[in-house]
């Protein structure tokens, strides 16, 4: 099993969130199978030279997205992945706000509806892990 | 057998240990009728201090010998079988001819002893040594024989393609042109390390509750104790832009630590880990790989690091390909 995390100072998402969303990437990706061990807390923090909190917020955030599996005193481990799709209620809360800004954001890029669903159709063409 | 398991060497190649097998089997038939009442347990100082069945004793040395004597001879051959390039010839095949052979004399001598019919010949009969013979010299033209699966290019490894490696190594050039610290984690724990928190319990249970001299209790239970910390755990091998560190146990006691500044070349290796290393954990190399030094519980793949000075570790993962990627971007990190 390998991961690969990278920080970004530049980017404005907290760090947490920046971890939080590459682990989510690479199980996406197949880099990361479910069962699979991250590094504890201790671990992570040390070899990144982040505080120990900020990596326990983002495995806390990674456990409510039902993502990870956190047990006390148990290396950090990949949960197995949903095997049906989410409720309308959590879709719309984490998914179609979010989609939503993206549409604005293409609107004022210039981006026609066409070029923005060919944009979203070369990237899941092009994922590797992804669920067909 | 090959239905339970996936196989990587014929099933046939053990025909000689199993027929030592059954030729145990049949020496106690023909021992038989056994004793009825006789010692089957020994305190200290080899006074018996159970009685029962003349068949409980060579039944258990028959049954265990035998079965740890094939499963051992099985996992061996299977692990060189995996991880051979092309053919060559396995010296530990007649590892498990040479532990049954071992079990029928003891069979045969528990035979003789407990038998109510007089001795055949002396302690261990003259057949019994022609028959382990025989059985190692069939293992040895057999393992000459045996066909192996490997003649043919190795298949790719999911996930470790050159596409992955060349990302890899974009998503770290990106990384390192912005500064941003990083981490590539590789983990081995494979399934039988599973094995050691259970044998290390078991140990220490025994040097506690166990009847045998002080000395050997301790012995026991530090025993137990190594088992359980050091060898439970995996290895996990950490590459920053700082360098490269390899920790083990559930500890996490660091093991090797290397700064990118002392590593003169890292590259993906493809290695044969009983010819090459005499199995797995930390390990001193022999042939092309002597003087290597290897960490690796698992495969037979891994990343061989050349340190400035000229000291070779051979760290295993089974992404050789992505972790070689992560050393060389750490050890360019310090260029300007």
């Amino acid at each position: 099993m390998t991961l690969l995390l990278s920080l970004d100072d530049n980017n404005s998402r907290p760090i947490y969130l920046q971890l939080a969303v590459q682990v989510k990437e690479q199980i996406r990706r197949g880099a990361l199978r479910p069962g699979d061990e991250l590094p504890s807390v201790r671990e992570l923090a040390s070899e990144l030279g982040i505080n120990l909190h900020t990596v326990h917020k983002a495995y806390q955030t990674l456990r409510d997205d039902g993502v990870l599996r956190l047990r006390l005193g148990r290396v950090p481990r990949v949960a197995p992945l949903r095997e049906t799709p989410a409720d309308r209620g959590e879709v719309e809360a984490r998914i179609t706000a979010r989609l939503s800004e993206l549409i604005t954001e293409a609107f004022h890029l210039g981006l026609s509806q066409k070029d923005f669903r060919s944009l979203v159709d070369d990237l899941l063409d092009s994922d590797r892990g992804g669920r067909r | 057998m090959s239905a339970l398991v996936r196989l990587h060497h014929p099933a046939w190649t053990h025909a000689p240990a199993l027929a030592l097998f059954l030729g145990a089997a049949a020496a106690f038939l023909g021992a038989s009728p056994l004793a009825e009442n006789v010692p089957t347990r020994f305190g200290p100082g080899g006074v018996p201090v159970q009685w029962g069945s003349g068949w409980i004793v060579p039944l258990g040395v028959l049954f265990f010998g035998g079965v740890v004597g094939l499963l051992v001879g099985a996992a061996l051959d299977d692990v060189w079988a995996r991880h051979e390039r092309r053919k060559r010839f396995n010296p530990l095949v007649v590892v498990d001819e040479l532990i049954l052979a071992g079990v029928l004399a003891v069979a045969v001598q528990h035979a003789q002893a407990l038998s109510r019919r007089p001795p055949l010949m002396g302690p261990v009969p003259l057949w019994v040594w022609f028959a382990g013979g025989l059985a190692v010299l069939a293992a040895v033209v057999i393992e000459a024989v045996r066909p192996s699966e490997n003649e043919r290019p190795e298949p790719s490894r999911p996930g470790d393609s050159a596409d992955r490696a060349a990302e890899l190594v974009g998503e770290l050039q990106a990384a390192e042109a912005a500064d941003r610290p990083w981490l590539f984690w590789s983990v081995q724990k494979p399934r039988y390390l599973r094995l050691f928190p259970l044998f290390g319990c078991g140990l220490i249970a025994l040097g506690i509750l166990g009847d045998a001299p002080l000395p050997l209790r301790v012995v026991v239970l530090v025993g137990g104790a190594t088992a359980l910390v050091l060898m439970s755990g995996g290895i996990r091998t950490s590459v920053t832009p700082g360098g490269v560190a390899v920790r083990a146990g559930l500890l996490g006691l660091p093991i090797l630590r290397l700064g990118a500044r002392e590593i003169g070349e890292a590259v993906a290796y493809a290695f044969n880990p009983l010819a090459e290393f005499a199995g797995y954990g930390y390990r001193l190399g022999v042939g092309r790989c002597a003087g290597v030094r290897a960490i690796n519980l698992e495969g037979g793949t891994g990343v061989l690091l050349t340190t400035a000075k000229g000291r070779r570790y051979l760290i295993g993962t089974d992404r050789p390909e992505q972790m070689a990627a992560a050393v060389n971007a750490a050890r360019r990190a310090l260029q300007p």
